[in-house]
């Protein structure tokens, strides 16, 4: 009901633009409302992830999606599933629910033994690999399931539905800001401190991991599970460079994520290339979600050059 | 006679299968500064953290406070760590951190207002520390600086009980000085426990009244440092080549 909700909306809005516009094509319009989600939710939790030293926590969950989407796959295959529309309601719970599954048993394992957790964050990564590289050809079957998509992203394939579900990844991820965020950086900085001060410590970071599961399955769609990592660490990388303290850090981060969003889908409607070889003359665009990683690494660079000296001021 | 402010009894902890602290019997007297001592290993932050509640263990830590002690709460318990494990880069000031162990139901990021700020200012001014402290980024702060600004965070509200993990570790003699000094004056004045984790034994000849010397996870021997702190004692607890040094003064 929400999605033809929605559909309604956005047509409407469209029709208040002339033909052809970027604003009278709805998958445009729908690409944009996803990357100002995503760029949210992104932004919001890009300064814990990098200050709790979890970029590679974050990549590994990207990647293990991949497993996710496997098994889904194989699952939807299994029931008998042969439309692709229903494939893919099929697989997002399947994967979002394996996601969760493996960041919570990283956590789980790295607290019950003395392992870096570089090591078992590693061994759970190619161990989901490994199984999503068995199912490869199967999922790799454009009929079920488009991996380009998967890896890459392409905001302007959005659906409704999608929109959403991160509509609520937004909601989710503000209630857990508010209840949950000095807690959760006091505890990065030293458990010890953070119990004295009856911060349930476990609690924060079992909650964080199943958010950021979350976060990144949700957004797959819209930046590639080879993407969404670059999100989530880079922005917050490049804050960090200007900023002088934790609040500007935060709000910072999430318009660095929004900014990068925006220009990126942007750019990737008005730069089109021609192919000039097969098919002559054939207009070609480029992906939205590189484009905005390839822009927020580029700003990272020059947050290097600039940053020393605002931090100065 | 001083009343036990905290009892452990029996308490053992093991972790990743490895027996760090075995029947460990110590009291910790009310309005006392109590010094643990003992090699690096012999589970001196382990028995910190135990009461605390950080890690499992077995046996009984009791507090007399009348309290229910199944998890720490700031007004009863203050724990000073060794160091913080600040990413490099992180823009955290002193304010920051204050605020993000003080402010209960107000995200940080939403800033901080003028009524915290004033007394996060009077919090510094208890460990003689000024307001303009509050904008300095923590990674910028001394050794010393930075023991002061998280000893002023344990002290908020007022606990019963004050844990400190090696304050003074890898800090100047003179600013270590300054803060055994400032330890010592708050127990006198307020009366807090404190629980003091140090190998530096002349301070703690100075200023504990009670030692307790830790020895591959058991309590080797206990009492006032001037029977505690004597030559074999010593060598008994850290090996030969250890003692009591003065510091000399131009």
């Amino acid at each position: 009901m929400l999605s033809a909700w929605l559909d309604g909306a956005i047509s409407a809005f469209n029709d208040l633009f002339p033909p052809n516009t970027f604003f009278n094509l709805d998958f445009q319009v729908r690409g944009t409302l996803a990357v100002l989600l995503v760029g949210l939710v992104c932004g919001a939790v890009g300064s814990l992830v990098v200050g709790n030293r979890m970029a590679f926590f974050s990549d590994a969950l990207a990647h293990c999606a991949f497993a996710g989407v496997a098994l889904g796959v194989l699952v939807a295959l299994l029931a008998g599933i042969r439309d692709r529309d229903e494939f893919y309601e099929w697989i997002l719970p399947i994967m979002v629910a394996f996601g969760i599954v493996v960041g919570l048993l990283i956590a789980y394992v790295r607290e019950m033994t003395n392992l870096a957790s570089d090591t078992v964050i590693g061994v759970f990564f190619a161990g989901a690999m490994g199984f999503g590289a068995i199912l490869l050809k199967v999922v790799a079957r454009k009929q079920y399931y488009n991996i380009e998509s998967f890896l890459f992203g392409d905001p302007i394939t959005v659906s409704s539905a999608d929109l959403i579900r991160l509509f609520f990844l937004v909601l989710a991820t503000g209630v857990f800001l508010a209840l949950m965020y000095n807690d959760f950086v006091l505890a990065s900085f030293n458990p010890s401190l953070a119990l004295s001060r009856k911060v349930r410590v476990r609690l924060c970071n079992f909650t964080f991991i199943v958010l950021l599961a979350l976060i990144v399955n949700l957004s797959l769609h819209t930046v590639g599970a080879l993407l969404i990592n670059a999100m989530l660490v880079v922005p917050a990388a490049t804050a960090a460079n200007l900023c002088r303290n934790m609040r500007q850090l935060f709000w910072c981060t999430v318009g660095l994520c929004l900014f990068v969003g925006i220009a990126g889908q942007w750019l990737s409607w008005s730069i089109t290339l021609v192919d000039a070889t097969a098919n002559r003359g054939q207009a070609l665009n480029l992906g939205g979600g590189g484009i905005m990683v390839v822009l927020s690494v580029l700003l990272f660079f020059l947050s290097m050059i600039v940053g020393p000296s605002l931090r100065k001021r | 006679m001083t009343t036990p402010l905290v009892s452990i009894r029996d308490l053992h902890v093991e972790l990743g299968g490895r027996s760090v602290l075995d029947g460990v019997d110590a009291e910790l007297k009310r309005g006392q500064i109590t010094a643990l001592i003992g090699w690096n290993g012999s589970g001196k932050t382990t028995l910190l953290r135990a009461l605390v509640k950080e890690v499992p263990y077995r046996g009984r830590i009791e507090f007399h406070c009348g309290h229910d002690h199944r998890r720490p709460t700031p007004e009863h318990v203050g724990y000073v760590p060794q160091k913080l494990r600040v990413e490099a880069n992180l823009p955290l000031t002193v304010a920051d951190l204050l605020g993000l162990a003080l402010l209960r139901w107000w995200p940080l990021f939403l800033g901080i207002g003028r009524r915290a700020r004033q007394r996060m200012e009077q919090l510094l001014a208890r460990v003689w520390l000024g307001s303009e402290f509050l904008d300095r980024p923590v990674e910028k702060l001394s050794g010393g600086e930075l023991q002061r600004v998280l000893l002023a965070l344990a002290l908020e509200p007022h606990p019963e009980l004050l844990l400190l993990d090696e304050p003074a570790a890898g800090i100047d003699f003179q600013h270590a000085e300054k803060f055994y000094e400032l330890l010592a004056d708050l127990n006198r004045r307020t009366g807090v426990t404190i629980l003091l984790v140090s190998h530096e034994l002349s301070v703690v000849n100075r200023h504990a009244h009670h030692v307790l010397c830790l020895t591959d996870g058991r309590v080797q021997c206990q009492g006032p440092p001037q029977e505690m702190l004597t030559q074999d004692a010593i060598l008994r607890t850290f090996g030969s080549g250890s003692g009591l040094y003065g510091h000399h003064h131009d």
